[in-house]
C-alpha cells in the first residue's frame, strides 16, 4: 500500500515547520530548493509573513546546479544576503534534491559560518517529515547552537522557558499569551517562549539555560527540551495548560523542579476507551483530553498525527497519520474533535466539534481558531 | 538607492537588472498557479505524486478553491525515493487512488515533479500502465518540476501543453476560433474580440468548455491564437498537431503593435481591417484625462499585473504620467524594444526587485502611490491599486481605454490590500 490522499490535505511539511519554528528569532533561514517551498509556507503555513520581515529564502535550485554539485552559488548567495542583512543566525535547510544528490550541509555551514562569522547550522529536513518533525529539529538546532551554559538555579520562583510554539498548532496569538499568564498565575516565572512572541523576552539567545524547568507545549519542543535535560539537566514537562489541566499541569512543573525529572503531564491522567475522540498534535490534543478527563470525567481517546513519536500517547490514544489509517480509526466515532476538514473522513452521523488547525487547514478557518487555553466544548455544549 | 533591489532603468542591464541569489516570495498570490490552470479542464481530477512538503502547497490551494474532490496525492516517503523503484511506487500510488473512486473522473492530470527526473522514473510506463488498467480516462503528462524551469520549460508552460494534448483534429469548423493559453477570458469589448464576432466567427475559450466533449470541440477551430506568454508553447504544440494555424498575438500596449497583430489576424482570416485611428485618439484621451485625474501622483507597475509591464510604463510615461517604479525582476524578450526605448527616453525609471533577499527589508511606506498589480500595492504599503493580474483580458485599444479608467478608480478608491493579495488565484473561487 502506498500513501495516498484522495480528499485530506497533507499536514504542513518538515521544511515549513522549521521555517516557522525559527521565524521570530532572528536569524535567516535558507531553504535550498528550487520553488515552492517558500510561496507554499508563507500563503498556508505562516500567519505571520505578511507584515513581519522575517528573513526566509529560498536557493532557487536549478537542474544543472544540482547535478553538477555546484554549491558555490548556494554558499555566496547565501554569504551575500548575510552579510546585506546581517542575520543573528543562519539556518540552512533541506528539499528533496539536495537530499538525494547528498548535499553536504554541514560542510557548507562551516563554510558559510567561517566566512561570516554568523553561527549557521543545518535543520534537517528533506520534504518528506510532517512540521513537527521539521520544527523539533529546528528549535533543537538552534538550542545547540546557542545554549552554552548553566545558570544557577533560581531559589525563590521557578524559572521556566516554554518551548515548542508556533502558529501551526497556536495559530491564535492569544493562546502562547495565555499560556504564559498561566504561569505567571501559579507563581512561576516564565523567562521566554521559544518560536512566537508571548510578550515576554523576544530575544532569548542567550538565556536558553537561565530556566529551571523547560514547559513543552506542542511535541515541536520535545527534542530541544531533552537536548537540554542531557546536556544541562534542566527537566521538562510535556503538557498544554487546557481547561482541566492547569492545576496538573503546574504541579507538574513544581515536581519537575523538585525532583530534577521530565514528566509528562497528562500520562498518568487515566482514560478509558471511548468513541469519542480528539485529533491533532500530541500534547496538545492530549492535554485537552485530560483536562476534560479531569474537570468533566469524560473520555477521549487521542489521534495524534504527526509522526513525531517522542512525546508519548496512552494507550487508549494513537498515532495515526495517512489518510487509510485516520479514516480507519474514525470509522465508529461517536463524536470527534478535529480541524473541519477531517469531516470528509468522519461518520457521517458522528458529533463534529471544529477545532481548526493551521497545520491541517492552513489559512482556511484562520478566524475560528480558539485561544487554547480557554477551550472548553463541554462547557460551551458542544459534546 | 540600494542597487541590489532598485537601480534607475539607465544603469539597468538587460534581461537581469539584478544579480542573482537567494529568492524572497512577497505575501502576494493573485496570479494563478498550476492547480488553478489544472482546474480549468472540465472536471479533471489532479494527482500530484510527491513529498509532503512539496504535496502542501497545491493541495491546500485546491482546498481554498473549495475543490479538494479534485485532488489528490501519492505521498513520497524518504524510503521510497532513496530504496524503492520510483516507477514503481509512482504507478502503484496512482493505480491505488483511483481504485478508491466509486466513479472514475474522465480525465486526470498526472504531476510527478522534480524528484522523479532524478530518479529517471519511466513516466511513458506508468501512462501506459494507467491507460490499459483504466481504458476510459484520459491521463494528461503535466509536471511539477520546478528545478526545470529556470533552464527548460515551467510546469505552467508543460501543463498548458499537457492539456491541450487530449485534443484531436476535428473536422474544422470554419466559424469557430481558439483563444487560448490565458487564465483571464477576453474582454469581450476588445477589438480582436469584436472584429471575430462581427465577422461571423464565434469565440471558443477554455471558459467556454463546461464539459469533456465540449473542450474535444477545440480539435475544430479554424485558427488558434495565444496571448499570454506561458501559453504560446503549449498553443503552438497543440496548433502544429492538429494542423490548425497558429497566431501568437500578445497583450500589446503599443499602438502600432496593436494595429499590427489585428492586421496578422484579418488577414490570415480574409477579414477587411478596421481604421483604427479614432481608438488610437480614443486612448489619448484616456490617458490624457488619467493625465489630469492623477495630478502628478507617482503610479507603480508590477510584473504580475500585466506580461508587458515596462510597455505600460512607457504608455503611461509617454502621455505624461508619473510613473516612479516598475517592479520586475527581469525583462522579457519581448520587452526588449520597449525596455531600451525606456533607457534612453526616461533614464530615471526605477526597477525595483521583488524577489532578492533585500526586497524583504525596503520600507513599505509609498501609501501615496498608485500601484498598477498586486506586488506594486504590497511593496509601497499603499492601499490605491488596480487589483489585477495576467492582463485581466484586456487587449487592444480597448484595454488600453479600461485600464486608464482602473487606474483612475484606484487613485480614487482605498482597498483592503492586506485582506486581498494573500488570496490566491484572482478570479477563482476564494475560501479565505
Amino acid at each position: 500500500m502506498r500513501n495516498t490522499f484522495k480528499i485530506l490535505p497533507v499536514l504542513t511539511g518538515d521544511v515549513s515547520g522549521a521555517a516557522s519554528a525559527l521565524f521570530e528569532l532572528g536569524g535567516m533561514t535558507v531553504i535550498h530548493d528550487p520553488s515552492g517551498c517558500n510561496s507554499t509556507y508563507n500563503t498556508h503555513d505562516e500567519t505571520r509573513w505578511y507584515s513581519n520581515d522575517s528573513l526566509i529564502y529560498i536557493t532557487g535550485l536549478n537542474d544543472v546546479d544540482a547535478i553538477t554539485g555546484n554549491d558555490e552559488k548556494f554558499i555566496n548567495s547565501t554569504i551575500e544576503a548575510a552579510q546585506e542583512l546581517n542575520p543573528k543566525f543562519i539556518s540552512l535547510t533541506n528539499s528533496p534534491i539536495p537530499f538525494l544528490n547528498g548535499t553536504d550541509f554541514e560542510g557548507i555551514c562551516k563554510i558559510i559560518s567561517g566566512r561570516t562569522g554568523i553561527t549557521t547550522f543545518h535543520v534537517d529536513t528533506n520534504a518528506t517529515g510532517d512540521y513537527i518533525s521539521g520544527a523539533s529539529k529546528a528549535f533543537e538546532a538552534y538550542v545547540k547552537a546557542f545554549a552554552v551554559s548553566k545558570a544557577l538555579r533560581s531559589t525563590d520562583q521557578i524559572r521556566v522557558g516554554i518551548i515548542g510554539a508556533t502558529p501551526l498548532d497556536l495559530a491564535n496569538p492569544e493562546s502562547v499569551k495565555s499560556v504564559a499568564s498561566f504561569l505567571a498565575d501559579y507563581g512561576f516565572e516564565p523567562v521566554y517562549c521559544l518560536g512566537m512572541d508571548a510578550g515576554l523576552d523576544s530575544d532569548p539567545q542567550d538565556k536558553l539555560t537561565d530556566v529551571d524547568v523547560n514547559l513543552v507545549i506542542s511535541s515541536a519542543g520535545i527534542r530541544a527540551a531533552i537536548f537540554m535535560e542531557e546536556k544541562f539537566n534542566i527537566p521538562y514537562v510535556a503538557g498544554f495548560p487546557a481547561e482541566g489541566m492547569k492545576d496538573a499541569l503546574a504541579g507538574a512543573v513544581n515536581e519537575a523542579y523538585k525532583s530534577g525529572v521530565s514528566v509528562c503531564a497528562y500520562s498518568n491522567i487515566v482514560r478509558s476507551a471511548s468513541d469519542r475522540y480528539i485529533v491533532g498534535e500530541p500534547v496538545v490534543a492530549s492535554s485537552i483530553a485530560a483536562g476534560i478527563k479531569r474537570k468533566y470525567d469524560i473520555d477521549i481517546d487521542v489521534i495524534a498525527v504527526t509522526v513525531e513519536g517522542l512525546v508519548p500517547v496512552a494507550e487508549v490514544d494513537a498515532y495515526s497519520c495517512t489518510e487509510d489509517t485516520i479514516t480507519e480509526a474514525l470509522k465508529s466515532a461517536g463524536a470527534v474533535i478535529a480541524d473541519p476538514l477531517y469531516r470528509y473522513v468522519c461518520p457521517a452521523d458522528a458529533e463534529f466539534i471544529r477545532l481548526p488547525h493551521l497545520a491541517m487547514s492552513g489559512r482556511l478557518y484562520l478566524k475560528e481558531v480558539p485561544d487554547l487555553c480557554k477551550f472548553d466544548p463541554i462547557k460551551e455544549g458542544l459534546l | 538607492m540600494d542597487k541590489r533591489n532598485e537601480i534607475r532603468i539607465k544603469d539597468a542591464s538587460f534581461p537581469a537588472p539584478f544579480a542573482a541569489g537567494l529568492e524572497f516570495n512577497a505575501p502576494v498570490h493573485g496570479t494563478w498557479n498550476i492547480v488553478h490552470i489544472g482546474m480549468q479542464f472540465p472536471m479533471a481530477h489532479q494527482i500530484y505524486i510527491c513529498a509532503d512538503n512539496c504535496m502542501r502547497g497545491v493541495v491546500m490551494t485546491a482546498a481554498e478553491m473549495g475543490m479538494l474532490d479534485r485532488i489528490s496525492g501519492v505521498v513520497l516517503s524518504e524510503e521510497e525515493m532513496v530504496s524503492d523503484d520510483i516507477t514503481r511506487v509512482t504507478l502503484e500510488g496512482i493505480s491505488e487512488l483511483l481504485h478508491k473512486f466509486d466513479k472514475l473522473p474522465e480525465a486526470v492530470i498526472v504531476f510527478p515533479v522534480c524528484v522523479h527526473h532524478f530518479l529517471s522514473c519511466d513516466m511513458e510506463y506508468v501512462y501506459s500502465h494507467l491507460e490499459e488498467e483504466f481504458p476510459g480516462v484520459i491521463f494528461m503528462r503535466a509536471f511539477m518540476d520546478p528545478i526545470m524551469q529556470k533552464l527548460h520549460l515551467t510546469p505552467e508552460q508543460t501543463l498548458r501543453r499537457a492539456m491541450l494534448e487530449p485534443v484531436k483534429a476535428k473536422e474544422p469548423d470554419d466559424r469557430q476560433i481558439n483563444i487560448l493559453g490565458c487564465d483571464m477570458p477576453l474582454d469581450k469589448n476588445s477589438e480582436l474580440y469584436s472584429l471575430l464576432t462581427s465577422n461571423g466567427f464565434k469565440v471558443r475559450e477554455i471558459f467556454d468548455c463546461r464539459t469533456v466533449e465540449s473542450y474535444m470541440d477545440l480539435g475544430a477551430g479554424r485558427l488558434n491564437i495565444c496571448n499570454y506568454p506561458t501559453g504560446d508553447h503549449g498553443v503552438k504544440a497543440f496548433s502544429e498537431r492538429c494542423d490548425i494555424p497558429y497566431l501568437y498575438l500578445p497583450l500589446a500596449v503599443d499602438y502600432d503593435e496593436i494595429d499590427k497583430e489585428l492586421k496578422l489576424m484579418c488577414d490570415t482570416l480574409g477579414i477587411e481591417m478596421p481604421d483604427y485611428q479614432d481608438r488610437r485618439s480614443e486612448c489619448d484621451r484616456a490617458l490624457s484625462d488619467l493625465k489630469v485625474h492623477l495630478d502628478g501622483a507617482p503610479v507603480a507597475i508590477d510584473y504580475t499585473v500585466h506580461p508587458r509591464p515596462f510597455g505600460i510604463a512607457y504608455l503611461l510615461l509617454s502621455h505624461g504620467i508619473n510613473v516612479a517604479k516598475v517592479f520586475a525582476d527581469k525583462v522579457t524578450d519581448e520587452e526588449k524594444d520597449v525596455f531600451e526605448k525606456l533607457r534612453k527616453e526616461y533614464p530615471d525609471l526605477v526597477i525595483a526587485a521583488t524577489i532578492t533577499p533585500g526586497a524583504r527589508r525596503i520600507p513599505r511606506n509609498d501609501s501615496d502611490v498608485v500601484a498598477v498589480g498586486q506586488k506594486a500595492a504590497w511593496f509601497c504599503g499603499t492601499k490605491h491599486f488596480v487589483n489585477m493580474v495576467e492582463g485581466g483580458g484586456l487587449f487592444g485599444y480597448e484595454g488600453i481605454i479600461r485600464l486608464a479608467g482602473l487606474i483612475a478608480e484606484a487613485y480614487d478608491t482605498e482597498s483592503d490590500t492586506e485582506d486581498i493579495v494573500p488570496r490566491k488565484g484572482l478570479g477563482c473561487v476564494s475560501c479565505i
